[in-house]
């Protein structure tokens, strides 16, 4: 009995030194995914960082393109803006010295024969009647111009501002129109046909989005560049059965069917060597895939592109943006 | 529960009683075909159902039981894992890490581990204030660990349970008085 006892110990031993070896195997084995998990955390925070990177650059050469049309769009109405200041600037003497009669009439300094005399005297050297309207329309003028540049700036400054991650419900329909007007003078010699239909609220990244539309409306326009014919851009935003859809369609130069291939691939690019980061339609691709949208290409060289972005309708925001 | 932990108290109960007592309490308390692995989950009741049947056993309090298992305890784990404890350079800087050092190493080794919430302020060179905060209560268990750490490192240790879980507490304060042991 004792025997057999001493057998039944013996054969737990070696279950337990089994197990235990066992276990040792497999905490090593766990220890290393652990450290092997925790180095790819790493590498995917340093290429997040450097995508983060990439995205600014490539805004900034598209800023860069932009900024000669930029500056001629703010330059218009910061021409008159400054012209009438400066007629403004004529007009200041007598306002002050109107000024200065009312004063002398309230401290009754001035007889109303003497004002009757200073008004007639300043009525003559500047009519009255031509300030009254021209001044209204001087300032009138003036605060549209500055306006103007305040708007081109706001638009200028949402597409350069670095991304963020913030997420709300916004109309995705705004962003397209900011980029509609920062690309106006790139735009201003085609015909471009908006149909912006209204479409829900959904959860997004407007200023991500923004970076959408300018890329895909400047390869429009520059697949334009160079045809015979009168370039025609077509934007479309309407909504469908939960989801959004944006398409930018023109009638340049098309892509043939290695350029459909690589088109998403960062650094791939059409434009000569110098020119384009090859980052722009990879940005659009990410941007899009991280609103769990999609990307759908119609093109034939010769005839144009078609380039489809579809959104699903989002009322809970997306943790991964 | 971490399987780990099952086979410390398989450990402590067959070598300070018998390998059929130990098949007695699984048979109770147990699946037929259990067999404890380290790295696998099982259900914290049979836990508490084997411990409760240790102190039937012994005829001691459950919570005597439970200090004498974590005092064992410490041993077993350091005996498996003594790497670990060249880390800390004495009893008080192993208390302090609890939480930094020896729960992410234990993260490193067991998936989903499911560690007590442990925090400890440094009163003075021979006091440590702990909160214990757990839903398995194992409080008196982590009192025999202090206790199974002090003996590693040749001290004495007294515990002051001030506020507990069991009597309430959101969490279990200890006060920790600590000094060398003294020889001869």
């Amino acid at each position: 009995m004792v025997k057999s006892t001493d057998e039944y110990y013996r054969a737990y031993l070696r279950e337990k030194q089994a197990r235990d070896e066992l276990e040792q195997i497999l905490e090593e084995k766990t220890r290393e995914l652990y450290q092997s998990n925790k180095a790819l955390e790493e590498k995917i925070t340093q290429l997040q960082s450097q995508q983060a990177v990439l995205m600014q650059t490539e805004k900034m050469a598209t800023l860069g393109t932009l900024s000669a049309g930029v500056a001629h769009e703010i330059n218009n109405p910061l021409a008159y803006a400054m012209s009438n200041l400066e007629s403004l600037n004529y007009v200041k003497p007598v306002i002050a010295e109107l000024l200065v009669i009312a004063k002398n009439v309230l401290d009754e300094k001035l007889s109303p024969e003497e004002l009757h005399i200073a008004l007639h005297r300043l009525n003559q050297q500047q009519s009255f009647d031509f300030l009254l309207g021209d001044i209204d329309e001087l300032l009138d003028d003036a605060q549209e111009g500055l306006k103007r540049i305040g708007a081109i700036v706001k638009n200028l400054l949402s597409f350069a501002r670095p991304k963020n991650n913030l997420l709300a419900m916004a109309d995705i329909g705004e962003s397209l129109e900011g980029a509609i007007k920062l690309l106006h003078n790139q735009l201003k010699n085609t015909h471009l046909i908006c149909n912006i239909q209204p479409i829900p609220l959904s959860y997004c990244n407007l200023a991500a989005l923004n970076q959408v539309f300018v890329n895909l409306l400047l390869n429009a326009q520059q697949a334009c560049e160079g045809s015979v014919q009168k370039a025609e851009i077509v934007v479309e935003l309407f909504c469908e059965q939960d989801s959004i859809y944006l398409s930018v369609a023109d009638n340049g130069c098309g892509m043939s069917e290695q350029t459909k291939e690589h088109i998403f691939e960062p650094f791939f690019t059409t434009k000569p060597v110098g020119q384009g980061t090859g980052m722009g339609m990879a940005i659009v691709y990410g941007i899009i895939t991280e609103h769990q949208g999609v990307i759908m290409i119609e093109s034939a060289q010769g005839s144009g592109s078609k380039i489809v972005c579809k959104l699903p309708v989002l009322t809970e925001p997306l943790n991964n943006i | 529960m971490k399987g780990i932990i099952f086979r410390g108290l398989e450990e402590l109960v067959v070598t300070s009683h018998d390998i059929a007592v130990w098949e007695k309490l699984l048979e109770k308390h147990a699946p037929a075909d259990r067999v404890y692995v380290s790295a696998k989950n099982y259900p914290d009741e049979e836990l508490f159902a084997l411990a409760q049947e240790v102190a039937i056993v012994v005829d001691k309090p459950l919570p005597d039981v439970l200090r004498t298992f974590g005092e064992f305890l410490f041993t077993y784990l350091t005996h498996k894992h003594r790497e670990i404890l060249d880390q800390f350079d004495g009893f008080s800087s192993l208390i302090m890490s609890i939480d930094t050092v020896i729960h992410a190493e234990v993260a490193k080794l067991y998936h989903e581990p499911n560690l007590p919430e442990i925090r400890c302020e440094r009163i003075d060179d021979s006091h440590i204030l702990m909160f214990y905060c757990s839903k398995r209560k194992l409080c008196f268990c982590a009192e025999g660990l202090i206790h199974g750490a002090a003996e590693y490192y040749q001290m004495n240790v007294n515990i002051e349970h001030q506020k507990c879980m069991h009597q309430g507490a959101a969490e279990c304060t200890l006060l920790l008085s600590f000094g060398e042991k003294k020889h001869g």
